[in-house]
């Protein structure tokens, strides 16, 4: 099953490595290097999951973006994973709490990233997978 | 005494009745006059022998004396005789003697005689002056009493007489000779002075003069020298003696020898100074509360935590103490404690509770509280200051978070691309791209590693590990952009150095780290062909004592924002990954310069480029290499 995800990451290698993982699973990938981009993109696109990074520089920073999604009827089958060097509790109850969907810590397994999308994109509407 | 006969003294007795006029005489003397015959029988005694004796005169007559008073029967008075003075011409003896008379119902008492013995033409005939001597016996008695206490006082007790010149000594008791030293015979017949030997500027003195000035009491401390010429704290008290008329005839002075004493009391006057000194130079706040819980003593360390005087604080009730530290302190920073409203014997009593003022100033205060110290019940608050300990924690914490999270971001790719290439089969020139990534990551985490250690040396502000010395800083311009090759790639640095002898009092190693810093950054925010250059010159005034290194690109420059950040940790005016930085360079030069008593100035502005000016200490001309490297 091929899905619409968008990729929202600064740093150029972590982007390609994301992109390289998941394109072997024949993923629509789209590209942005800042929140502000992403929220723009998310918005035309209105992608089955976004993949954000959290400390981005810019107008909008990860959790800002995912508070947009979340908030925006129109994007309600949007899955959001965020994707960030922060592991610790009070940095996922700050994701929580912003509404993502699934939460990956930096330095993360590509093999997890394509277990996680996969679960995001099979999962029921509502259901969310930690 | 009507029919009494009399015997004079002075002149033979004969038979017959005395004349009435010395019979009368005779009859007024306090003491007993006895006529006795050769067998020493009374034959005649005046009035007072009826008191001394107890006797009628005419019980008295005919009796044998040696009834009234044993010893003085015929043989005694003949052995008394014996030893008889002889006056008169050789015609009286008078013999004296102190024995015991009768009372008439055989009670015994104390008695002087004075015999005369004359001769008659029938003998020896006696006359008899005798004396009851019991109430001067009880006298006596009395006085010796009082002699024993004084002799036995354990204070030295001093007598002087008021009305000789120089108010000499007239004596001394046993303990004035064990405090002084001085025997009785050395000092009575002197005047006091000589205790305090050439010691004579006291306030004592000059107390004790104004006294017997006077002639009143006064208590003086007198420093006082013994006959060795030790030194003795005397508290010496002084009295007036009056006779009846009123004049002062002696001083009784009484002394005590309080070395012990005022030593004590030095001591504890030399300990509450030290005490005092200590506590007013003490950066921690005191405050002393008594047993009533009144603040009774503040330090000015306290005063200044608070903002307070003293005037303010001394007399304030705990609780009022209590309700101006929460007046200062941000509320929040008291809710961990609610020990302030508890009653004060519900505290524990070391019990340490933390706040953190917002005014005056902003500190964070850990607060000590012993309660009962010592046995008066009295409280110590002992306040320190942990401002910059808390900060300090915070940071490193703050630190620590920023630096693992920037580990993790290069670390995120090694791992990720190392993985897709064991679990995938990827083509040669994908799989080139993916290792040259997984090696430059690599290398970044190594710098960043390396500048992280740097940081924490730096930080740790370990100077003796600095080696300062004398450098021309030309060498170190050198140097540095030997290392910016190693580092960078070739990359052309105009330098103008105004003179590369002018030499700095830095390490040279760790200037060169510095200025290689920022040559990097100015590599890395400018474009490839954009010139770079170095300037060296002397400072001027204010900076004459500095030698100022400036590095200058026409690179991207930063915007205020990011000039504002640009010495904050791990901070990136690039976050892309296109120049590759740890975000640590600058805030270690920045610590490197500072260290050695340097400066660090940064000007820049958004498509112009960055200047930045590195000021290292000039070599003061005396200073030379040291002579082991």
């Amino acid at each position: 099953m091929s899905a619409k995800i968008l990729i929202v990451e600064d740093r150029p290698e972590i982007r390609t490595l994301i992109e390289m993982t998941l394109e072997f699973e024949g993923h629509d990938l789209h590209l942005a290097d800042n929140g502000g981009d992403g929220w723009r993109i998310v918005q035309a696109l209105r992608p089955d999951l976004v993949l954000l990074d959290v400390m981005m520089p810019g107008e909008l920073d990860g959790l800002q973006v995912c508070e947009r999604i979340k908030r925006d009827p129109a994007l309600g089958r949007t899955r959001v994973v965020l994707l960030t060097a922060r592991g610790q509790q009070a940095d996922r109850d700050a994701g929580s709490a912003a509404g993502c969907d699934a939460y990956l810590v930096k330095p993360f397994s590509p093999l997890e990233l394509i277990d996680t999308v996969d679960a995001q994109l099979h999962a029921p509407d509502g259901a969310r997978v930690r | 005494m009507p029919g009494t006969r009399l015997g004079g003294t002075d002149e033979p007795v004969r038979d017959g009745a005395p004349a009435p006029a010395t019979s009368a005489i005779l009859d007024l003397m306090p003491d007993a006059v006895v006529a006795l015959d050769a067998d020493a029988r009374i034959v005649l005694c005046n009035r007072s022998a009826t008191t001394v004796f107890g006797i009628s005169p005419e019980q008295a007559l005919g009796v044998q004396m040696s009834e009234l008073v044993p010893a003085l029967g015929v043989g005694g008075i003949a052995r008394l005789m014996a030893d008889a003075i002889v006056v008169g011409g050789g015609r009286i003896r008078i013999g004296r003697v102190q024995t015991d008379g009768l009372r008439r119902g055989g009670t015994g008492f104390p008695l002087e005689a004075s015999i005369a013995e004359s001769h008659a033409i029938d003998g020896a005939r006696w006359t008899c002056v005798v004396r009851d001597l019991t109430e001067q016996r009880q006298a006596d008695a009395t006085l010796s009493l009082f002699q024993q206490a004084v002799d036995g006082s354990s204070s030295g007790i001093v007598i002087t007489s008021a009305r000789l010149p120089g108010q000499p000594i007239t004596y001394v008791n046993r303990a004035f000779t064990a405090i002084t030293g001085y025997a009785p015979h050395e000092v009575v017949g002197r005047g006091c002075g000589f205790l305090q030997r050439d010691d004579r500027a006291q306030p004592g003195i000059d107390a004790l003069r104004a006294a017997i000035r006077e002639a009143r009491d006064c208590t003086v401390t007198l420093r006082n020298y013994r006959r060795d010429g030790t030194l003795f704290w005397n508290e010496l008290r002084i009295a007036p003696v009056r006779d009846p008329d009123g004049e002062v005839r002696h001083y009784i002075g009484v002394q005590t020898d309080v070395t012990e004493r005022v030593q004590a009391a030095r001591e504890i006057e030399l300990r509450n100074a030290r005490f005092d000194a200590v506590l007013s130079l003490s950066p921690d706040g005191f405050v002393l509360f008594d047993a009533d819980d009144r603040l009774v003593f503040v330090n000015p360390a306290l005063c200044a935590m608070t903002g307070a005087t003293q005037h303010d604080l001394l007399g304030l009730a705990r609780e009022e103490f209590e309700a101006l530290l929460r007046s200062l302190a941000r509320p929040d920073s008291l809710a961990a404690t609610d020990a302030p409203h508890a009653p004060p014997t519900a505290r524990t009593p070391h019990e340490t509770r933390r706040m953190t003022l917002v005014r005056p100033r902003h500190c964070v205060l850990d607060c000590t509280e012993r309660t009962h110290a010592g046995a008066r019940g009295e409280t110590v608050l002992c306040f320190r200051d942990v401002t910059r300990e808390s900060e300090i924690d915070r940071m490193k914490s703050e630190f620590l978070t920023t630096a693992a999270h920037e580990l993790r971001t290069p670390l995120a790719s090694v791992f990720g691309y190392a993985e897709l290439l064991i679990s995938r089969e990827v083509d040669p020139p994908k799989r080139q791209r993916m290792l040259q990534t997984i090696h430059s990551q690599a290398k970044l985490l190594s710098t960043m590693i390396d500048d992280l250690l740097d940081l924490a040396k730096i930080e740790a502000r370990r100077e003796r590990e600095l080696k300062v010395y004398p450098v021309p800083v030309g060498l170190l311009v050198d140097g540095a952009i030997e290392a910016l090759a190693a580092l960078e790639g070739p990359r052309p640095i105009e330098v103008e150095v105004a003179s590369r002898e002018i030499e700095v009092a830095v390490d040279p190693d760790r200037s060169r780290q510095a200025i290689t810093h920022v040559l990097s950054n100015a590599c890395r925010f400018s474009a490839p062909n954009s010139p770079i250059r170095m300037l060296v010159r002397a400072g001027t005034d204010p900076d004459a004592g500095h030698v100022i290194v400036t590095v200058v690109d026409r690179g991207i420059g930063m915007t205020p924002e990011q000039r504002a950040r640009a010495f904050e940790r791990f901070y990136r005016a690039d976050p892309s990954g296109h120049s590759p930085g740890t975000g640590l360079g600058l805030s270690i030069t920045k610590e490197i310069v500072e260290m050695q008593g340097g400066r660090i100035a940064l000007r820049s502005a958004p498509g112009l480029g960055t200047e930045v000016d590195l000021l290292f200490p000039r070599a003061e001309p005396t200073m030379r290499l040291p002579d082991a490297p």
